[in-house]
Formats: C-alpha cells, structure tokens, sequence
C-alpha cells in the first residue's frame, strides 16, 4: 500500500468519464493507473445486490496491487500491451453534464449545505446513460442494459480469493469449448495484461453484443497456453441485470413501479397455473409518484401476471423488463392480464 | 502501528467492517458522509477525494495511483 499514491473518491461529480469507466452498480471499484492518467488495472466485481462483497477479497485484491506495482516498474516500455485497457470516448465527459443530472448537481460536493444530496452515486451515471436512449424513445442499447459482464456469461466460475483463477468451467459452455480447465489463472486476453476479475470484465465489456473472437493466455502449473475465445452474437444478453440497484429506475420506467416474481411450481400448483405459462406475482406496487404508475393504472400487490404485451409463455422479471427496455418506448401503454383472485383484469401501464 | 493503518484502510475502503457499519447506521446520511472524510484523513496515507492533488503527488514521488472509488450509503 505504501508504494502507492491512495485516492479515496466518494462521489461521481466532477469525475472524468473518459478515464473512469467502471461497472457502475457497484459501491466500491479500484483503478490502479499512472500519474499519467494511463489505466494498469481495474479492481472490483460485483453480481448480487445483498452479497455486494462475493466476488471481492483482500487476497485478491492485494494479488491485483502486486502486479499493478510490476506493470508500474515496466512502464511505459508495455504502453502498447495497455492500450486498450484504457476509457473510451463518452457522450458526456462529466456525470453532471447529462441532462437527467445537470440541472441538481454540480462538479462538487456541498460540505456547507446538505452534503449528501449533492452527491452523484455511482449508479446514476448508468440511469443517465439509459435515459438518454428513452427520452428519445429508442430501445436502450444492450450494452447499457447488460454493462460488464462477469466472466459467468461465458461459462467461468472465478475464484474471488484469487487474482483472475477459475474455479469453475460450465459444461456446454463457450468457455468449455475454448478448453479452459479448472485452476487455469488468465494472464492476458487479447494482449492486454490481468490483474482481477474486474480486468477480465473490462475485456469483456469492450467487445460490443455482436460475434467477436478473443485469444485468452492462461497458466496453470508453470505452463501457459493461448485460448480462442468465440463469442456469438448477442452473447451479451446472458449477462443478468435484474441485481442491479439501477433495474428499479427500469421497473419504474417499464413496469411502471412494480417488482415482480416468477411463481415456483409449487406456488403455480395451488392456483392452479401450468408451469409453462406466464405467472409473474407483483410482490411490490410503488406508492408514490412515478413508481406509482402500475398502482394507478389498477394493479394491487398480490396480482399475478398472466400476459404481458401479449407474451403469455413463462418468462422471469428479468425477461419482461428486457422486453420492456426493448421494445416499449417511452409514451406507448403495455397491456396486462393479471389474475386477483378468480378474476382475470385488463391493465394498461404508460411507458416512461 | 503503520501495518495496522494500513490494513485498516483497506478494511475501509471494502466496507467490511461490520461493526462500523452499524455504528454510521445511526448516523443521518450528511453525518456519515462528514464521519468518512474525518476518518480517512486521519489515516495520513490517503488523499482523500482530490485526485489532481494524488496525481502530483504521483508525479513527485513516481509511485503509482490507486484510485478508490467508495460510495457511503
């Protein structure tokens, strides 16, 4: 830690989007980089919303600042091999220049006044990023609805006690087929050096949602080999969102403030619904404002969903959210079909 | 007592600290924002919120950044 310069940021004003690009669901994110600006390594995962520390670890996190201090004693001599480990241009430079923050925030935090209310969290500079697309009634693109995929999407279990080892390969998976095995440590993917989980969700992240090949090198036991990593297209959309602390902007936005559920079987059995249908329960209807919107429209806790824009196949929340994001703009009305009690009743929520 | 300040930074910046955080669980959302500013400024190693200050530091002494990014609940 003493070989480091340590930079405590506590709130996204005024922060540089085009060098701090980060998983922006998280609470707690680490850029080890030059004085320069130039990234070595990102540090920091996160895929449960209650288990925010699962994928971290001070193990793992001390393997990162070990070979962030080693990238450091090389530069710039590896210059090139860290290029693109580096942000990409942004629509907005700032979180406060985007229009669904500009006019609350400024570039700083109000020690004087009410601190806590000028501070831009991490995760609303994802929810300006979205909003942009639904203002303009556009289908939120799914890179911004499925951002930095862990390396699950491919079908790897990572061990989070350890720099970026597998502990696990998914049978079938893409990852399977590109040969990795249990205990394989990734080095590199497509030339650039890694140094945590985060660095391979980096890697992932700037390969788009269309097919694209990338060449994994791993270790394991001293020997090291190249992998051929295939991506097909829309591999993205395996990555899940619904954990996210900025899925409740996409309820209100899609669901119109509601939190829904998938029916067990058992549950589905006692009402006497198939296990193939759609049966999603609305567990929560928000009260005021625009999470308010289902509850105006009629919908009461307990209804269950029976179609949603005319799907009626079984389907998770995470699937009808997407839907929603997809395919219902901003000002268009989704008809529901709920079930409260022996009656069937016919909804519609307004898109925001 | 350095390695103590030390491993109690990074114990602060991942949030594992239970204790403390049901201790600020307590506090108002602008207190616990002030209590985390006083806090990290008193372990001397870190800057805190400032990173052009960290960047010249960076520069002056050629060590490298390490850019914490922690929200406050």
């Amino acid at each position: 830690m003493d070989q480091f310069v340590s930079v405590r940021m506590i709130q996204m004003n005024g922060v540089d989007l085009e060098t701090f690009q980060f998983d922006y669901d998280m609470t707690f994110a680490v850029f080890f980089m030059n004085a320069d600006k130039t990234i070595y390594g990102r540090y920091g995962s996160r895929s449960d919303m209650k288990e925010a520390q699962r994928e971290i670890s001070l193990e793992s996190l001390g393997a990162a600042l070990k070979n962030a201090l080693e990238i450091h004693q090389d530069y710039p001599s590896n210059k090139a091999s860290l290029a693109r480990k580096q942000g990409v241009k942004q629509r907005y430079k700032t979180p406060e220049q985007y229009p669904l923050l500009q006019s609350k925030y400024t570039s700083s935090l109000d020690y004087n006044g009410q601190v806590a209310k000028s501070c831009i969290h991490c995760h609303q500079v994802r929810e300006a990023q979205r909003r942009i697309f639904r203002d303009r009634k556009q289908p939120i693109p799914d890179q911004l609805l499925h951002p930095f995929p862990m390396p699950d999407v491919i079908g790897l279990k990572m061990d989070p006690s350890k720099k970026a080892q597998i502990q696990q390969v998914a049978p079938g998976s893409i990852a399977a087929r590109a040969g990795f095995q249990a205990g394989d440590s990734v080095e590199s993917i497509d030339g650039q050096p890694i140094i945590s989980i985060g660095d391979i969700q980096w890697a992932l992240e700037q390969t788009g949602n269309t097919a694209a090949r990338q060449v994994w090198s791993v270790s394991n036991n001293g020997s090291s080999r190249d992998l051929n990593v295939t991506l097909p297209v829309g591999w993205r959309r395996a990555s899940p969102f619904i954990w996210r602390v900025t899925s409740w902007d996409m309820r209100r936005m899609g669901f119109g403030g509601m939190k829904l559920e998938d029916m067990t079987d058992a549950e589905r059995r006692t009402r006497g619904l198939s296990s193939s249908q759609l049966a999603l329960e609305a567990k929560h209807v928000g009260q005021y404002g625009e999470h308010a919107v289902a509850k105006r429209a009629g919908v009461r806790k307990g209804d269950i969903i029976i179609a949603f824009d005319g799907v009626t196949r079984r389907a998770t929340e995470e699937q009808a959210l997407a839907h929603a994001m997809r395919r219902k703009m901003k000002g268009d009305t989704l008809p529901i079909t709920v079930l409260r009690g022996k009656q069937r009743l016919n909804f519609q929520i307004r898109m925001q | 007592m350095k390695r103590f300040l030390i491993l109690s930074s990074i114990a602060l910046s991942l949030g594992a600290a239970t204790a403390v955080q049901s201790a600020q669980s307590k506090l108002t959302r602008d207190q616990m924002v002030h209590k985390d500013k006083s806090d990290v400024q008193r372990i001397d190693e870190w800057i805190y919120n400032d990173l052009e200050q960290a960047r010249a530091e960076a520069r002056r002494t050629g060590k490298p950044l390490m850019v914490v990014f922690r929200c406050i609940p």
